[in-house]
């Protein structure tokens, strides 16, 4: 295809290239000649922010290399060398460590637009599972770059998840002692886990960030009504009726999602950059040592839903083990939603209050879990004297219990609730809010 | 889509393209800004670079100390009245700059002998060239009959007479570089100049 | 659209008030003293000379250089002569001459490092001032009394039974502690909650660092509340009032926050420039958005 199309540029320069690499073809399938729904809203931003965080991430890591030190007698005390002795040093590890809290905030809304409009059903069901990918991926990615400062939050949080390991069953203790390859979390594990968060995990990642998008565009994007743009095409041209091209439409709007959230991310970056510790712990500026515990470990705030559910989950047979298998649940559940959505129609606008109500439950476990999990287990006290079986039960852990039921129910009951779910019929074109 | 863009104001178009362009570049060039930046020395290497001081009352005539300053070699040499008039009788033709004109030292010191005080000679024992350190040959005639003494480079051959600067025809483009120092009686800082001014 | 985002709403509220319903807990701290701010650079030398006089005896500061405190409108003249004693290179850190192995036989643990100290000190909640490592280091730093169980003869009210000594005695003078226990007794106060009501009372009027803490004991199935307040007593004066004291703490937490990230001043000074051109950037963008646009109906 890219050598039928006759180039775009004049430039006899690009004309040359044209003719030996598909630079306009590419540019043209991808950008120019792609055609989006018109009626994308608020929730469309977060894909190309995504793109753009991971491109921050990459640019702050390599400049962060260049002066860290994956030692565990050097690493705390790089990072202050970065912090103070480099140039601008400190804002590259801002960036960096604020850029980790954003790529999730970010993830996690494109993820949730994606559940409202039901953009990981057919034919995006791949799309959804590339996405999904993506989001383990990350979530290895933060986990190892978290135990890089060498603090003792870093510490503590890689022994209690690799400890998550030991509760597998037979296998577990080995496995443990082989992921940190010493005894208890130490410089050989400090140095595997860098090589996995500087090379390992982004090369996985850019691939899987390409597939993503290559497999979004073979398909075409969804929108906020859940209806197919390619049904009503304009006889001529062949080209949608409500698609406009990514470029230049998109691009200029995506624009000014991009400024938006870069005053927000600069005014967290310059203003307050530990952002109340839960950006960066306040336990993570005191030197990693494994001979003192911290009062309260907790991890970084984006993993807690799912270490609610860790802890929430009451141990079998003295075996950790039922925990982790709910925690790992909980996260590769989202695998097979194209599966298990069974409703008429993709979008939340044309859905019935039976689905709105799990949604909106989901929402609030996900939110409430995310809370306790930052949170010790004692955060509301017991039940005290209004209950007798309950009385010395922590509160939080029974909420906790019954958050991880709700996220479950929404997954396991949604063949359920969407297929007696009452939907609006969908409009033929894309409407305009 | 061709005739919506046949409609639109091309001209209005790209106008706004370019103002908006301004304040673009402006926010990329202060991204960019930043990492550069961290490429500089750090506060760390400015400290491990900070002058350094000897004292040069032990250095006897003939005698050459070796100091380091900033990983480079930087030589201090009291020079015996023989090499000084030796120094003195080197025509200007066999030398490359022999006034110190293209060359870098700071401008305290004598063009000539590329020193404060004739005696005491600090440089750095780096070859202008392509950065090997060149050897001490001080004896006059240690490299063929007419040599007057001085420092050779062994990398690729440079020349150079005991005030460093460069014979011609050699590889190197210009004399010895003298780095800022200043003494305080028979003390010797190498890293601040006699004018007080820090490299 | 919008009654999505009132359900959200109404479920953050919930969160929100349920959460300052079950607010209870162990003991609490009250601070009582003054801050000073960082912008303040005399503040910032006094609190400096404090810290390398007292501090770094037996404490580092091994990320902190000495010529950073050219900062603080200092000469390096100023720096060497008042303020560098372990050292005489400015570029150097600030390091401790105390041996670590001995440090650790004298006082149980090795001092630690003091140079991200403000950012990291977390060691109990602290009312009545925001709950900053700053405020939680400032009462650490004023919690200390004499306690003659303890090896060192020192205890502290914001961390029990640290090993650090209280270096600054001199400073202060010495401190007491007094405590008051308000148990129900059926008679002055009645109840569970009029003993409280009084130990809280109390603890809010003491004009002197002070803690609260709610203890339960069980006794025999009986259950038996114990509301219990600790207040410092000054029992000897120090060579400076309880004002100057104060100000002196305030001075060196200062100090030590400056230590902790002396690029916070720059940060916020290129964080502001930086959202005024993002202001600027916004309004380009978003009428470089209308303009293309005006195409799309």
């Amino acid at each position: 295809m890219a050598s039928t199309t006759p180039s775009m540029f004049t430039n006899p320069v690009l004309k040359w290239v044209d003719a030996r690499f598909p630079l306009t073809g590419m540019i043209k399938e991808h950008l120019t000649e792609y055609y989006t729904p018109k009626n994308f809203n608020f929730w469309y931003y977060f894909g190309s922010l995504a793109l753009l965080v991971l491109v921050l991430q990459i640019v702050t890591g390599i400049f962060l290399t260049m002066n860290y030190k994956p030692d565990a007698a050097y690493a705390f005390g790089s990072v202050e060398y970065i912090m103070r002795d480099v140039d601008y040093g400190w804002l590259i590890r801002y960036m960096h460590s604020t850029g980790a809290s954003m790529f999730f905030i970010v993830v996690y809304l494109h993820m949730c637009r994606g559940l409202m409009y039901g953009s990981y059903r057919k034919p995006r069901e791949l799309l959804w599972i590339f996405g999904m990918l993506i989001y383990l991926c990350l979530m290895a990615e933060a986990f190892f770059g978290y135990l890089l400062p060498w603090g003792q939050m870093s510490f503590w949080g890689a022994q209690v998840i690799v400890n998550i390991f030991s509760a597998v069953p037979f296998i577990g203790p080995d496995l443990a002692v082989w992921i940190r390859g010493d005894y208890s979390i130490g410089d050989a594990t400090l140095n595997r886990f860098f090589a996995f968060h500087v090379i390992a995990l982004p090369l996985v990642l850019l691939g899987l960030v390409a597939a993503h998008i290559l497999a979004l565009h073979e398909v075409g994007s969804n929108n906020p009504d859940g209806i197919d743009i390619k049904k009503n095409k304009d006889p001529k041209t062949g080209i949608p009726l409500d698609g406009i091209a990514f470029h230049p439409y998109y691009t200029v709007k995506d624009i000014v999602g991009v400024v938006v959230f870069l005053m927000i991310f600069t005014a967290i970056v310059f203003f307050m950059p530990e952002m109340g510790g839960y950006f960066l712990e306040y336990n993570n500026f005191v030197p990693a040592d494994p001979l003192k515990t911290p009062a309260h470990i907790a991890p970084v705030w984006y993993f807690t839903p799912y270490y609610s559910i860790l802890r929430a989950i009451p141990p079998l047979f003295g075996s950790q083990f039922p925990g982790v298998i709910g925690m790992g649940g909980a996260t590769l559940i989202f695998f097979a939603l194209p599966w298990l959505d069974r409703g008429a129609v993709r979008s939340i606008r044309y859905r019935g209050n039976l689905y709105k109500s799990f949604f909106a439950m989901f929402i609030v476990c996900f939110i409430v879990l995310g809370y306790l999990g930052v949170k010790s287990t004692d955060v509301w006290g017991q039940f005290g004297d209004w209950s007798v079986i309950l009385d010395t039960k922590e509160r939080a852990t029974w909420v906790a219990r019954v958050m991880t039921i709700g996220y479950f129910a929404f997954f396991f009951l949604m063949p359920w609730y969407t297929k007696a779910d009452k939907t609006k019929p969908e409009p033929a074109r894309v409407t305009m809010h | 889509m061709s005739e919506v863009f046949s409609k639109v104001n091309k001209s209005r178009r790209n106008l706004v393209i370019a103002v908006a362009a301004v304040p673009g570049a402006i926010t990329g060039a202060a991204v960019v800004a930043p990492f550069v930046a961290t490429l500089a020395p750090s506060e760390r290497a400015k400290a491990a670079g900070a002058p350094v001081t000897v004292d040069v009352a032990n250095i006897k005539p003939g005698e050459k100390l070796t100091v380091e300053w900033r990983g480079k070699v930087v030589w201090v040499m009291r020079r015996t009245p023989e090499q000084v008039a030796a120094m003195a009788a080197i025509p200007a033709s066999q030398l490359t700059d022999a006034e110190s004109k293209k060359s870098d030292q700071p401008g305290y010191v004598n063009a000539k002998t590329r020193s404060i005080s004739p005696e005491l000679m600090v440089m750095e024992g780096v070859c202008t060239h392509l950065g090997c350190s060149p050897t001490s040959k001080l004896t006059p005639g240690e490299l063929g009959n007419d040599w007057p003494g001085g420092f050779y480079c062994p990398c690729h051959g440079s020349k150079f007479d005991v005030a460093g600067r460069v014979f011609t025809g050699s590889p190197a483009p210009k004399n010895l570089v003298v780095p800022p120092h200043m003494f305080a009686g028979t003390s010797l800082t190498i890293g601040v100049g006699q004018d007080g001014k820090e490299a | 659209m919008t009654t999505k985002f009132k359900a959200l709403f109404s479920v953050l509220l919930l969160l929100v008030t349920v959460q300052a319903a079950f607010a209870s807990g162990g003991p609490e701290v009250k601070f009582v003293g003054v801050t000073a701010d960082r912008t303040d650079i005399a503040s910032l030398q006094r609190g400096a000379r404090l810290f390398v006089n007292h501090c770094l005896n037996c404490h580092s500061a091994q990320y902190m250089r000495y010529n950073r405190l050219l900062d603080l409108n200092l000469t390096e003249e100023q720096i060497k002569q008042n303020l560098m004693f372990t050292t005489d290179k400015i570029g150097d850190t600030m390091k401790v001459a105390l041996n670590s192995k001995d440090a650790k036989e004298w006082f149980g643990a090795a001092p630690p490092d003091l140079s991200v100290m403000a950012r990291s000190y977390t060691a109990a909640a602290i009312s009545g001032s925001s709950d900053s490592p700053s405020a939680v280091l400032a009462a650490y730093l004023r919690g200390f009394y004499q306690d003659d169980s303890r090896e060192t003869g020192w205890n502290n009210l914001v961390s029990p039974n640290i090993g650090m000594p209280h270096v600054l005695n001199e400073l202060s003078g010495t401190n007491k502690l007094v405590e008051t226990v308000y148990i129900a007794d059926g008679k002055e106060m009645k109840t569970d909650h009029d003993a409280e009501a009084k130990a809280k009372g109390a603890f809010i009027a003491s004009q002197t660092m002070s803690a609260f803490e709610h203890h339960v004991d069980k006794k025999d199935g009986k259950v038996e509340n114990k509301y219990i307040v600790r207040t410092l007593v000054n029992v000897v004066p120090g060579s400076m009032t309880p004002v100057q004291y104060d100000v002196a703490i305030a001075d060196l937490v200062n100090f030590m926050g400056y230590v902790a990230e002396p690029n916070k001043a720059k940060r916020i000074q290129i964080g502001i420039l930086m959202m005024f051109l993002l202001l600027f950037l916004l309004g380009a963008a978003i009428w470089l958005k209308k303009e293309f646009w005006k195409d799309i109906h």
